[in-house]
């Protein structure tokens, strides 16, 4: 809704704008000064406001100046960003009962306060729209950024300063504020200039009773968000700039900016767009009642790229810092169709060693650098609308019980699970559900098997939690959210041949795949399943595979890396079954899983035999904590492996998949 | 006894893109063993008296891990080739090759095979060629074996 | 990096009924006594833990004594003495793990200055008849001497990180001991960065957190106790430092109760050494 005609609210009576807000029934948030920066608390008087200072920002210098004179919002960026209040540093996700076998975990849902945010810099109001379509980018979206930025009410400032870390007017966030809020102040000496942008913003000025603007008033304040515009300039050559970063992920830049990054996450934590969180778990000394809380995270942490066994896809810190800047700037663009990037200058201010992400993006994608070889295909979720604030829940959490207990190896164990949860009954082969036991860790774990009445998961113990799980009695009761993800694409194989390749535990998000094609097995060609394994005793399902080797519609090959002497198999490497095959790779839709570094194998194996890339599918594994693409955690370039995946054609992929620290 | 062999080289996934005369040729150094499960075509560590070509069967490449014992590192199946290095003058075998099963393949003595490829340029050539494929391609499974992949480490 | 140890629970259940108590130690060494208190800080949890494990050995709270075996020994204080080092190598053998607590144990402490200088200038500059006192020529600590399956940084430790390790070690879960910047707490929290706002010296993006960072909270810089994070990139700040401060100086900020630790020492070391005995001098507040 655009703007309408402002009226005028004299300095001496600011007051009444805190007492209009406040008798809506809401707490009033704003800047104030606070150990020498100006950050946003609750403030009940217009008093508490930062009057008389202004703020000199440099690449790792914040200094507060006082000018003696009466103006309030003067400081142009203060630390705090409003995230602080749509998406708190800790907020509690989950309260968990485990007692004798039985297990019950909900959702705890905070009650969100009502707000009114006073003093959002035009930046803020563009980062706080670009926030919402990141945390409702649906299908499933985050419940409690929901209702509190819901019940948020807006009252923005526009610049009439600026400092030498802004950069709003190439990112085209501002300096001015153009709509979308619900009532905007524009300072001048003797007061503010008022504008309402929703019909909630004009209610409340209405209520106030200001006299319209004069002419010179809004022409004074239009010439100050000018003047403002002037002084920044055009930093960045924002233009373009996308697809430059994305054509230079090997760019000898990123290994120059990590000697000096410190990988101390400032950055991501004072952005106002960066989203990234992690779950903490707690629980009392008897692992009877526990708890999970979401926190604020960074993808410079250690630990944000690390997966089961403690390997680690982003182990440097150039791989770390090429995440952020290409996300922020690139990879943003396909996932929720706008840049995450606003220009505030937070980021060059607050970092501890002055890096300014600015003359990075000049140094890595300069305007005249070239736009190709493009690593990966655009992202079909850019320009996603975020979902609808009504479809957007707190999760629901699904009680199991466990039926039987198969140890398939010395650390693999199938769980056989009764559900009756629709959304579970529901799963296709190749999603997965988030397996919650309280007082441990959440982890992904895809489906094994679709049953009438539950589902199987296979579960390799590596640590506390899938030991913990994996120890479970037969008739205790288990926790499972989801399913989630996409999964495996069968009707793309009607009338082919297919091709399916499984590595290690990689069988068991394969095997619902395979009961899915037996069951229609008319509609397919000629099926070859090939299976590897570490050794013979680490193989999975072995009288299920020998009985599908049994049948005469399936051919079924399998090889172990190694073998004792009383086995009479093959020995050697997965591919070494297939890479010598006659059949005719353009009738074949494939199928695979395993580690990364074997599917690689297989993809390049697969083409030689001229399967195409568009006709390979593949699931990968990544570090979830939400399953449901708002906790950032298993991003892969442009990708959400939760959301977007696990599932993905290796044409959709390209490059990104086998990249070295992506 | 001739034609015969030609008719089982010729038919091997060994001897596909050679030409009819140079498979003539190898075939006639060529003798058809049949050997039976659990026997030994190889030994580690001893000179190799013969290339062999797998007609049908499997033969288990195997190395001995003291402590351990006898673990295999690689099957050889129908087409594929054991004792590779009997083309390499004075060298050794690298592994035992066990018959898993009831295994027929063609076996090149070393000293006529070697023989007959100093004087016919088209024939060494052909098993050279081969013999390099034979072992890139076991070099590239090997390196993804070392690689441990399927290997995961627990949590201590 | 140390791997965070857990239990690994009985088959059957995840929280069997334990046949016997895990026996818990608690010993020391070189170190002023302040991790082992944060145990016996934890009232609230006191009882309820002690009804879980078996505390057979912990001077500074119980008169029973033993010699071992332990299932988990705490292990506060550098090694210091050879008698020491031969008491660290005897435990090693009887605890079937060995958790370091404190920048003592854990980093050699702010007695590891020492480390830098002669050792007779030391001990005579400190002890008026040097001659009685018997000491190795380095405090270090304790995984320089026995392997170490878990550590407890912080001067000293964190209580709630204690908790949530004990908490774990029953439950047997991981312990969560995120090995992150101590800048991220600030900014969870909301505390003004002393760096950018106030120019000070602050070795937060460096070190490890756990502390709830508490300096920055109270308007002074981070100096490290619990020791550098994982890729802590001291060379960077050391540089940024360096902008307005002597070598020297830069030397003193990372020497502090974690200097011998790898990535602070090499910033000591490239800047000239730790201060020595004597430094600094201090002004009396009325001269």
């Amino acid at each position: 809704m655009t703007l309408d005609s402002g009226r005028f609210l004299p300095r001496g009576e600011l007051e009444h704008l805190f007492t209009a807000l406040q008798a809506d029934g809401r707490r009033v948030v704003g800047p104030t000064v606070v150990d020498g920066a100006v950050v946003y608390d609750e403030l009940t008087s217009p008093a508490q406001l930062p009057v008389g200072w202004q703020a000199d920002m440099a690449p790792g210098r914040y200094r507060l100046r006082s000018t003696g004179g009466e103006r309030a919002f003067d400081y142009t960026i203060p630390l705090t960003s409003w995230k602080r209040f749509t998406h708190p540093s800790f907020v509690p996700l989950t309260r968990g009962r485990h007692d004798e076998g039985q297990v019950l975990v909900e959702s705890v849902v905070t009650d969100a306060p009502r707000l009114a945010f006073v003093g959002v810099r035009a930046c803020e109001v563009a980062a706080l729209a670009i926030q919402t379509r990141a945390m409702r980018a649906g299908p499933l979206g985050d419940a409690d950024h929901a209702a509190r930025d819901d019940a948020a009410l807006v009252v923005a400032v526009e610049c009439a300063t600026s400092t030498s870390t802004c950069f709003c007017t190439s990112m085209g966030t501002g300096p001015e504020v153009n709509g979308g809020v619900d009532i905007v102040l524009a300072e001048l000496d003797d007061g503010f200039v008022v504008r309402s942008g929703t019909p909630a913003g004009a209610r409340l000025i209405k209520g106030l009773g200001l006299r319209p603007a004069a002419a010179a008033e809004t022409d004074r304040a239009s010439k100050q968000v000018a003047a403002v515009r002037e002084a920044i300039g055009d930093p960045v050559p924002a233009e373009g700039l996308p697809a430059r970063l994305r054509a230079a992920l090997d760019h000898p830049r990123w290994d120059q900016v990590a000697e000096r990054c410190l990988a101390c996450a400032n950055c991501t934590l004072v952005c106002p767009t960066c989203f990234c969180t992690s779950v903490a778990v707690a629980s009392d000394l008897d692992g009877i009642e526990g708890s999970t809380t979401r926190t604020w995270d960074s993808c410079f942490s250690l630990g944000f790229g690390r997966v089961a066994g403690d390997a680690n896809f982003r182990p440097q810190v150039r791989d770390r810092y090429r995440q952020w800047l290409t996300h922020k700037f690139s990879t943003w663009w396909d996932q929720f169709g706008s840049t995450g990037c606003v220009g505030c200058g937070r980021c060059i201010a607050w970092c501890p060693v002055g890096i300014d992400v600015r003359e990075e993006l000049r140094a890595v994608a300069p305007a005249d650098a070239p736009t190709g070889p493009i690593p990966w295909p655009r992202s079909p979720a850019a320009g996603r609308a975020p979902a609808p604030l009504e479809t957007v829940l707190p999760a629901t959490h699904a009680v199991a019980t466990v039926r039987a207990l198969a140890a398939e190896t010395a650390d693999t164990t199938t769980l056989r699970l009764a559900c009756s949860d629709a959304a579970i009954l529901a799963a296709r082969p190749g999603q997965f559900v988030m397996v919650e036991l309280p007082a441990f860790a959440v982890p992904p774990i895809s489906i094994s098997r679709m049953l009438p009445d539950g589902i199987e998961l296979t579960i390799r113990a590596v640590g506390p939690a899938t030991s913990a799980i994996t120890s479970l009695q037969l008739g205790a009761e288990i926790s499972l959210r989801g399913p989630m993800g996409r999964g495996w694409p069968v009707a793309e194989a009607y009338g082919r041949d297919v091709v399916i390749v499984a590595g290690g535990i990689g069988l068991a998000p394969i095997r619902p795949l395979i009961d899915m094609i037996l069951k229609e097995r008319p509609r397919f060609g000629a099926v070859r399943l090939y299976l590897g394994a570490r050794t013979p005793q680490d193989r999975l399902y072995v009288h299920e595979m020998h009985a599908l080797a049994g049948r005469a519609d399936l051919q079924v090959s399998e090889i172990v890396d190694r073998a004792g002497p009383e086995w009479t198999g093959r020995v050697g490497v997965v591919t070494q079954l297939f890479d010598q095959a006659t059949w005719n790779g353009g009738r074949v839709t494939a199928f695979m899983c395993g580690p990364e570094r074997m599917m690689q194998a297989t993809a390049t194996t697969l083409g030689r035999l001229n399967v195409r890339p568009a006709a390979t599918w593949l699931t990968l594994e990544r570090n979830m904590a939400c399953g449901v693409g708002t906790c950032g955690h298993c991003q892969l370039g442009p990708f959400f492996v939760c959301r977007d995946g696990p599932v993905f054609s290796l044409a959709a992929l390209g490059d990104a998949f086998g990249r070295e620290g992506l | 006894m001739r034609s015969s062999k030609r008719a089982l080289l010729s038919k091997t996934r060994f001897a596909a893109g050679m030409s009819p005369d140079v498979c003539k040729r190898l075939a006639a150094l060529a003798e058809v063993a049949d050997v039976p499960a659990g026997t030994h075509v190889i030994r580690e560590g001893e000179p190799i008296a013969a290339l062999g070509v797998v007609i049908s069967g499997r033969i288990a490449l195997r190395l001995n891990v003291p402590g351990v014992g006898q673990q295999t590192i690689l099957t050889v199946d129908d087409g594929d080739v054991f004792g590779w290095s009997a083309v390499m003058p004075g060298s050794r075998s690298t592994s035992t090759g066990t018959a898993l099963v009831p295994t027929q393949a063609l076996l090149f003595d070393r000293d006529r095979l070697l023989a007959a490829m100093a004087e016919d340029c088209e024939l060494a050539s052909a098993v050279y060629q081969r013999m390099l494929k034979v072992v890139a391609r076991r070099l590239a499974a090997t390196r993804v074996q070392l690689l441990d992949l399927y290997h995961v480490d627990h949590a201590s | 990096m140390t791997s965070q140890p857990w239990v690994a629970p009985a088959r059957h259940s995840p929280r069997a009924a334990t046949p016997r108590r895990p026996r818990i130690g608690v010993v020391k060494f070189a170190s002023c006594d302040g991790c082992q208190l944060t145990l016996l800080d934890l009232e609230d949890e006191l009882l309820a833990i002690a009804e879980r494990v078996d505390v057979v050995e912990f001077a500074e709270a119980t008169s029973r004594r033993s010699a071992g075996p332990f299932d988990v020994l705490f292990v506060e204080g550098s090694i210091s003495t050879e008698e020491q080092a031969e008491e660290i190598a005897r435990l090693r053998a009887v605890s079937t793990r060995l958790i370091t607590i404190g920048a003592c144990a854990t980093a050699g402490g702010i007695q590891a200055i020492r480390n830098w200088f002669d050792h007779d200038a030391i001990r005579s500059a400190v002890y008026p008849q040097s001659e009685f006192v018997e000491s190795l020529a380095m405090a270090r600590p304790v995984a320089d001497f026995v392997a170490v399956d878990g550590e407890l940084r912080g001067c000293p430790i964190s209580p709630a990180q204690l908790r949530e390790f004990l908490i774990a070690l029953v439950t047997g879960r991981r312990p969560q001991l995120p090995d992150e910047a101590v800048c991220l707490e600030c900014k969870r929290r909301g505390v003004v960065c002393v760096a950018v706002a106030k120019g000070l010296p602050c070795l937060g993006p460096v070190t490890r957190t756990g502390c709830g960072a508490i300096c920055p909270a109270y308007g002074r810089g981070c100096y490290g106790c619990f020791g550098p994070r994982e890729a802590a990139n001291t060379a960077s700040l050391a540089a940024w430092f360096s902008d307005d401060r002597s070598a020297h100086e830069v030397a003193r900020l990372f020497s502090g109760f974690t200097a011998w630790s790898g990535p602070f020492r090499t910033q000591i070391d490239a800047h000239g050494g730790p201060p020595g005995p004597g430094e600094p001098k201090l002004e009396r507040p009325d001269a």
